[in-house]
């Protein structure tokens, strides 16, 4: 690809020619050029790979079919414009399709035309590295280890799942409450599979109306209903080659389960107001925070849909179930938050950490990261207190999940325990926030030995 | 009275390379380095009938023929091209024959113009 100077190689027996352009060319200091007479002498220094070279298509040593393979095998990258005495249009078109960038006539102009040509290149490899550079950063991106942080069991059993993922085109349902990052393991299995180069489409169902989702998914020609003022292509052509994501599939109508079924098992679709069969080859991928068998039970998902779409079932635990992992993801956000906007090094205080594993995370990874960035904001230096975290405190951790067969005394006992943990020991401040008298928060610390280890300052 | 046709004209070929005088001399060597020898060359593959390369030589001259405007011989060279790519007439043979001596007549006119400009 492209590097500061652009490096020309001029090639031509005709030595006023070669004189010519190197001359026109050299006048841009940001060209670098090279002379050659013959196609021999190219041939030797193909290896410096150069970004351009303008090629006498009748050259007397080596036909030019030969020497254009040769510089597509050695140097696939460079770019050829043949400059030629030729005016025939049918050799220019054969060359065109034999992958040639530019066809110049040598007449008046050349220069002037080769010079536009190059800068024309110039900008078109320009932004053809930029897009390879995004692909490769979606990648990275988009790699497991960089996508989803953690070390617990739950999460490294989701990676195992998701590597078999990636290695086939199984269907993948994934299931997880909302915010555990159904998306990202969609995109982070689309994008460590062989469909990487083609397209990862999404389609949010819930987002779109019902009577809109069929169109959305396959495609509308024009007239085929009121409003269809032109041919739509559908979701599905749109992933062929790809992956589809069709997300809070849950949602989905009962009645376009129907078609989405026929779709998936036949692998065609038809655009709506066509007969025409488009044969499509998408990955399919599925999430959703409902249960759908009970969906099913209460009739409104298809049985066979289910089965159809279950394939490799990814469960993505909730983070309140990924203890080891809550501090290796908020670390990871504190870094990445302060490093983009700049803010230096931020850590978290102890107390935070312990305010941090106390509380049960309804919202997941989605409500971790906005109680992090914004905490970051909320620091003052270098440290991050535990004010600084805005948490919502009605979901302490085992408020939300309790498990076991508590009696009510011991439930309470628990809850003040974990209030306890949370306010570092204040106990006005958790007779203020349970609306209890503190007496009564002593007494069970007398009688019933609730644990007073306070903190005496942040690690 | 009009003024005669010059045998040769650069003069925007200068224009677009910024008038560089190096360039200009560099130019107007290698024209004399080349295309006497080409015209030669020309001439052998006709005197030998070998009309692949006449018509070779004729599409290597073209292009320096319109470069430095020798246009007397612009749709000259372009008839050799076309009429020695395809089986030769006899009757054509005659005709390519005296368009080359033409051609080599006038390349030798142009480099004595271009070495008494040139001070070469």
């Amino acid at each position: 690809m492209l590097r500061e100077a652009v490096r020309i190689f001029v090639v031509d027996d005709d030595e006023i020619y070669v004189a010519r352009l190197a001359h026109y060319l050299s006048l841009n200091p940001d060209y670098q050029v090279k002379k050659f007479y013959s196609a021999k002498t190219l041939s030797l220094a193909l290896y410096e790979k150069p970004d351009v070279i303008t090629l006498d298509y009748s050259l007397p040593d080596v036909k030019g079919d030969a020497l254009l393979n040769q510089v597509k095998e050695i140097s696939p990258e460079t770019q050829v414009i043949i400059i030629s005495g030729q005016e025939d249009i049918k050799v220019a078109i054969d060359l065109f399709k034999k992958g040639v960038h530019d066809y110049i006539v040598k007449d008046a102009d050349t220069e002037q035309r080769l010079w536009m040509a190059i800068q024309n290149l110039k900008e078109t490899l320009a932004l053809k590295k930029e897009v390879e550079d995004l692909k490769q950063e979606v990648e990275r991106k988009y790699n497991f280890q960089n996508i989803i942080i953690g070390n617990s069991d739950a999460i490294k059993k989701v990676f195992r799942l998701m590597e078999k993922a990636a290695e086939t085109n199984i269907t993948v349902s994934i299931t997880g409450e909302t915010g555990t990052g159904k998306e990202l393991v969609a995109k982070a299995i689309h994008f460590n599979s062989e469909r990487k180069k083609k397209s990862f489409v999404p389609v949010n169902v819930a987002a779109i109306p019902k009577e809109l989702l069929e169109s959305e998914l396959f495609g509308h020609e024009k007239g085929a209903f009121t409003g269809a003022a032109s041919r739509r292509i559908g979701k599905f052509e749109e992933a062929h080659n790809g992956t589809l994501f069709l997300d809070e599939i849950g949602e989905m109508d009962i009645n376009l389960q129907a078609k989405l079924l026929r779709a998936l098992q036949e692998k065609e679709v038809s655009r709506i107001g066509s007969n025409e069969i488009i044969k499509i080859n998408a990955r399919i991928i599925v999430a959703t925070h409902r249960n759908l068998k009970e969906e099913i039970a209460k009739g409104n998902f298809r049985e066979d849909l289910y089965y159809r779409l279950l394939g490799l079932p990814i469960d993505l635990p909730p983070l309140r179930k990924r203890e080891n992992d809550i501090m290796l993801i908020a670390k990871y956000f504190v870094d990445q938050f302060c490093k983009e906007n700049g803010l230096g090094k931020k850590r978290l205080s102890f107390n935070a950490k312990h305010k941090l594993m106390s509380y049960s995370f309804p919202g997941n990874i989605r409500e971790i990261k906005s109680v992090i960035e914004l905490a970051c904001v909320m620091a003052e230096g270098e440290e991050i207190i535990e004010d600084d975290l805005q948490l919502n405190i009605s979901s302490p951790k085992n408020i939300s999940s309790p498990n076991g067969n508590y009696t009510l005394k011991e439930y309470t006992l628990k809850l003040i325990q974990q209030y306890l943990d949370e306010y570092n020991y204040d106990v006005l401040a958790v007779a203020d926030k349970l609306n209890v008298g503190k007496s009564t928060i002593y007494r069970m610390i007398n009688n019933d030995q609730l644990k007073i280890v306070k903190k005496k300052q942040d690690a | 009275m009009p003024e005669p046709e010059a045998l040769y004209n650069i003069d925007a070929l200068l224009q677009a390379h910024d008038k560089d005088f190096e360039f200009e001399k560099h130019i107007i060597f290698l024209f004399l380095k080349n295309i006497p020898e080409t015209g030669l060359k020309l001439e052998n593959a006709c005197k030998e009938g070998d009309w692949k390369m006449v018509a070779f030589y004729a599409h290597k001259l073209k292009a320096s023929i319109d470069l430095f405007n020798l246009n007397p011989l612009k749709t000259i060279i372009r008839n050799i091209e076309i009429k020695a790519k395809i089986p030769v007439l006899e009757a054509d043979k005659d005709c390519i024959n005296e368009h080359i001596n033409f051609i080599s007549a006038y390349i030798e006119k142009c480099t004595c113009a271009m070495k008494k400009d040139y001070s070469l």
